[in-house]
């Protein structure tokens, strides 16, 4: 479906020249989503830029569903739907539905489409509330949810999130992703998302394309990812009793080796870090439960987060 | 038909714009109408004093009431073609919002032309009721004289169009600046000051010196006051420079047409979207 090789862009400025996207290529199938992360000025808005034909890149050729959109952006923005977390494509000082009105006029989305199409977002975003709100009266999760009405009403077949999450809090957070989900199973579209929320890779992607200074440092599964970079985890144990605590920690120093030991005895409780290795989460937890009765315990995964952030030391070295 | 189809793509972007000015920029509108009010109200009294104060009763073969209808009626072409792009421009440039634009699959001139004509409906809705009671009161002696048939109406139209289509393309070929400058200050006031000069727009073309008046009529700029006002007052046109100035005023339109495609695309090509 989206087709990108070999495509460099270099920002020029009087005395400057920034090479922002250096020599990237990947294919993205129909129906996939996957997540495009990267630090701030790594290259994802760039490359979503120039994927959408408002920017022209120095080399290389890119294809959305067999059309380039730098020869034909108005054809091939047909297939696309674009939402920029940071603005709005919505008219600020007219209600929601006019700004509705106008991107069905401009698709060509017919009333019945149209109208199909409103009572399925209404459903799983409760749209139709909003439709006669000022935009400007809306709160930024009301417009986010607008926003993405807005990218699909023409029911694209890519659809590019520039961080659809930003600024969201935690429960409209969980929502925007299930609706992602939902959009991609009923309508199989092909979605592409940046976003600095690694939450929201976790839980959408199957796919990450890690991007660092314009260059791809990484391109696979998700889960090979995380197996790959999180050779650290943590469990974390909850214990009322001091004297037990100090003696559980004693003899875990005395008997495995190769662990980190934090504890904090006001709120009672010890972080041990381990390496993974066959059989020591086991070696652990048995040792724990020959000092009494075994208490609450978590086993913690490494944070996305902090894999990537191995995944640019690795790469730098 | 292709046209009809273009057409009904991109009328909301009229309609939005309309219905913007009058929820959201309604206090703005009201200011700006009295504001040209007293623009107009002012220029035919000083009209007034300078006639009383002189001999004869007219002026560059212009009476007072043929000056005042010229004044009336240029403000009326003024609304009627009315084109503000450059500070949409300015402002879709500056903060990337050109960005959400570019990314359907219209043309972005053509949504800057079509949200000019919902300013205009806008304007006229408030203007037209105004000027046309001005006209009424100053020409309250002669209103029967005034001859009206299809004729006279459809050039009417026509010298409209060609000043709106003039109007539209000169803004196009100003604007284009704007993608490198950013802002549109600078290059709006010059545009301005240059068609109020150049276009009759404040008075005839016959006061200004004669060689002058004779260079204007080899420029587009008069295509956008001067003909549509002196035909609609009725006066110093003849067949033959009707003709004339149909045929000119397209020679123009494809001209500048032709013109502002060339330099639009290529400051259009070079434009980076800011932000990310």
């Amino acid at each position: 479906m989206i087709t990108v090789s070999n495509v460099s862009k270099t920002y020029k400025n009087k005395n400057t020249k920034k090479l922002v996207v250096d020599n990237i290529s990947f294919d993205i199938k129909q129906g996939e989503i996957v997540g495009y992360i990267g630090k701030n000025g790594a290259g994802k808005s760039t490359t979503i830029k120039m994927l959408c034909g408002i920017l022209y890149p120095d080399k290389g050729c890119i294809s959305i569903d067999g059309i380039s959109p730098q020869k034909n952006r108005l054809k091939s923005n047909l297939n696309i739907g674009v939402i920029f977390g940071q603005r709005t494509q919505l008219w600020w000082d007219l209600p929601l539905k006019d700004s509705f009105r106008i991107l069905k006029a401009i698709y060509k989305v017919s009333d019945i489409e149209f109208n199909e199409r409103l009572e399925y977002f209404d459903e799983i975003f409760q749209i139709k509330s909003l439709l006669s709100a000022t935009v400007r009266t809306l709160s930024l999760g009301e417009r986010m949810k607008a926003d993405i009405v807005a990218s699909l009403i023409h029911n694209p077949k890519v659809l590019f999130m520039d961080e659809p999450t930003i600024g969201l809090d935690v429960y409209s957070k969980v929502k925007m992703r299930e609706a992602i989900q939902k959009i991609n199973q009923k309508y199989n579209t092909t979605i592409m998302i940046t976003t600095h929320d690694f939450r929201d890779v976790e839980e959408l992607c199957e796919r990450v394309i890690i991007l660092d200074k314009g260059k791809i440092i990484y391109d696979n599964n998700i889960h090979k990812f995380t197996k790959k970079y999180s050779d650290e985890k943590k469990v974390i144990i909850s214990i009322e009793n001091q004297i037990q605590m100090m003696h559980l920690i004693n003899s875990l120093q005395n008997k495995i080796n190769d662990i980190d030991i934090n504890f904090d005895d006001k709120n009672s409780f010890i972080i041990i870090t381990y390496k993974k290795e066959k059989k020591k989460l086991m070696r652990i937890l048995n040792l724990i439960n020959e000092n009494g009765d075994l208490p609450d315990f978590t086993v913690v995964d490494k944070p996305l987060e902090n894999m990537i952030e191995d995944l640019y030391r690795m790469e730098h070295k | 038909m292709p046209i009809a189809d273009k057409v009904r793509i991109y009328i909301p972007f009229t309609i939005a714009t309309f219905k913007q000015q009058f929820l959201a920029y309604r206090s703005r509108l009201i200011i700006w109408m009295i504001a040209n009010f007293i623009t107009v109200l002012f220029q035919v009294y000083l009209w007034i004093s300078i006639y009383s104060n002189y001999e004869g009763t007219s002026i560059n073969g212009y009476t007072l009431v043929n000056m005042i209808n010229y004044i009336i009626v240029s403000k009326v072409i003024e609304s009627l073609t009315f084109i503000n792009i450059e500070p949409i421009i300015s402002r879709d440039v500056n903060e990337g919002r050109i960005a959400t634009s570019l990314i359907k699959p219209i043309s972005y001139k053509t949504e800057l032309l079509f949200r000019s004509l919902g300013n205009i409906l806008g304007s006229l809705l408030l203007f037209i009721p105004i000027y046309a009671a001005m006209f009424i009161i100053f020409n309250w002696h002669s209103l029967s004289e005034i001859k009206l048939n299809l004729g006279i109406v459809l050039l009417s139209l026509t010298f409209i169009i060609i000043s709106f289509v003039v109007n539209y393309l000169i803004a196009l070929i100003f604007s284009s600046v704007i993608f490198k400058t950013i802002r549109h200050r600078g290059i709006y006031e010059i545009k301005k000051t240059i068609i109020l000069l150049m276009s009759g727009a404040l008075f005839p073309i016959e006061f200004y010196p004669s060689f002058l008046s004779k260079i204007l009529k080899y420029t587009p700029f008069i295509y956008l006051r001067y003909i549509p006002v002196s035909f609609i007052i009725n006066y110093s046109l003849s067949m033959k420079e009707i003709i004339e100035y149909v045929l000119f005023g397209a020679f123009w339109m494809a001209f500048l047409f032709f013109i502002a495609s060339i330099v639009w695309n290529k400051m259009f090509k070079r434009i980076i979207v800011y932000g990310g």
